[in-house]
């Protein structure tokens, strides 16, 4: 009897480990589209424990980086100054035109309102760890519920949206990037304001799905935040349109999208600390109980 | 027990530096360092801490990744049985035999991965692009795996711990999981 019961102990523990694994998938997917996804304090804890040890393996390749960068940079100091200031003068003159014009179509009251609703609170916060699969795009930052930072703010650098916070911990959040491929954001064309969602493929590059046919996308043109969903606030940039397919029989049609954020050398970023309205309602007080817009599942698209 | 409790502080901090090395590298490029630990465990553990420490190491990357808790931990428990069933006709620790089952075992990983996500309505079904990016880390798996899996048996056999399929066994090969070794 116990020489069976000793050859059934591993097949039983086997079993049950994954029973167990089973059963916290199902409990996951449960409390996520019941109120959203946010982590637990025990599993907070995996966070703020990860967060510091990744920052110390990251801080020597970082230094190593930067000095290489340091040595290239100074290789072609002069070439790059000299170059640089002549595009420096040729923006400014640019910048000047665009201003005139913007000055007299009347957009210039437009952009400044969307600078003031920009200009919320940003906490900067440093990238500390990937993803631990190709399939899945998300980091880890440095700052978390005791700086202010919440689930389903946005998350940008100075090139545009990085993505959306989708779990803290009292010092670390993670932060799903726009090329997961379960990030959905509401966009439109910045030139021909025609609307689309910007998916996330798990690549470099995000697809845009339109439906207005004719030529309203074309390649080179910018692609923002609509605002429409209510995760992000309207203008902040998405990317550049690259192609752009448009088979006749489908409804939606699609282009590709490159994003304006380097993602391979994404290394500090700046979480908005702004909630629409929708996000407000989205999340429970975090500080209480637990906020959440869906990782997984439900689309954290705006 | 000794032997365990190291694999899984090794397990720990090799999901730290994948974590740490993707800041630098695509997630394509750097090897599954957590799914080549569970191989190393099949083989170089014992069935019941064996299969503890894979469970633990697969809610950890649940945990510090975005995936759905658990959804590492049910693959690793498969990957952990099936390098072990494996091992019952191969002999996964010599270096080819090792490279071509994890290089095997990734994709299938990633197709899993996906897989229960899509199951549970928690993403889209796999694509193109998703199958060459893990087709790429499954080929570094399989470079890697004989190191990683040579430096979990040093490890464990730092520990001055021998443990219970290797000191059974005729041929120091772990038994099958329900501690019957297959005819040889």
């Amino acid at each position: 009897m116990s020489e069976l019961l000793e050859r059934l102990r591993v097949p039983v523990l086997f079993v049950a480990l994954l029973l167990l694994s089973l059963g916290t998938m199902t409990a996951e997917r449960r409390a996520a589209l019941a109120r959203g996804r946010e982590l637990a304090p025990w599993s907070g804890l995996v966070l703020e424990i990860a967060a510091p040890v990744q920052r110390v393996l990251t801080a020597p390749v970082g230094l190593v980086r930067g000095l290489w960068r340091g040595y290239l940079d100074l290789v072609d100091l002069k070439a790059e100054n000299d170059r640089l200031q002549g595009r420096v003068s040729a923006l400014e003159e640019e910048n000047l035109q665009y201003r005139e014009a913007l000055l007299e179509s009347g957009r210039l009251g437009e952009i400044a309102a969307l600078r003031d609703q920009f200009q919320t609170d940003m906490v900067a916060a440093q990238v500390v760890g990937g993803e631990l699969s190709p399939l899945l795009r998300s980091a880890l930052v440095d700052r978390g519920r005791a700086h202010g930072v919440r689930s389903g703010m946005p998350v940008v650098t100075g090139q545009g949206l990085a993505g959306l916070v989708t779990a803290t911990a009292p010092h670390a959040a993670r932060v799903m990037l726009l090329l997961d491929r379960q990030s959905a954001v509401d966009g439109m064309i910045e030139r021909s304001r025609a609307p689309g969602i910007v998916h996330g493929q798990g690549t470099g590059e995000l697809r845009f799905e339109f439906a207005v046919r004719g030529d309203d996308v074309e390649v080179g043109d910018a692609v923002i935040t609509s605002g429409l969903g209510g995760v992000y606030p309207k203008g902040l940039r998405i990317g550049e349109v690259v192609s752009v397919s448009k088979p006749d029989a489908r409804l939606l049609q699609e282009a590709q999208v490159r994003p304006s954020v380097d993602f391979q050398r994404l290394e500090q970023v700046y979480v908005m600390r702004w909630r629409s309205p929708t996000m407000e309602l989205l999340y429970t007080d975090e500080d209480a109980a637990a906020p959440a817009p869906p990782r997984t599942g439900g689309r954290p698209g705006s | 027990m000794r032997g365990a409790l190291l694999v899984l502080l090794l397990g720990a901090l090799a999901l730290m530096l994948q974590g740490a090395l993707t800041t630098f590298l695509p997630p394509a490029l750097c090897p599954d360092l957590r799914l080549l630990l569970v191989i190393g465990a099949a083989l170089h553990l014992g069935a019941g801490s064996g299969l503890l420490v894979t469970a633990a190491l697969g809610y950890g990357t649940d945990l510090l990744s975005g995936a759905l808790l658990g959804q590492n931990a049910f693959l690793g428990l498969l990957v952990f049985a099936a390098a072990r069933a494996v091992d019952g006709t191969l002999d996964l620790r010599r270096p080819l035999p090792t490279a071509i089952f994890a290089a095997v075992v990734s994709p299938l990983c990633g197709l899993g991965l996906t897989g229960l996500a899509w199951l549970f309505g928690a993403g889209p079904p796999l694509d193109l692009h998703a199958v060459l990016g893990t087709g790429l880390q499954a080929a570094l798996n399989g470079a890697c795996a004989p190191f990683v899996i040579s430096a979990v048996g040093e490890a464990v056999g730092w520990t001055g711990e021998v443990e219970a399929p290797r000191r059974s066994g005729s041929l120091g090969r772990p038994t099958p999981l329900g501690g019957v070794r297959s005819p040889r």
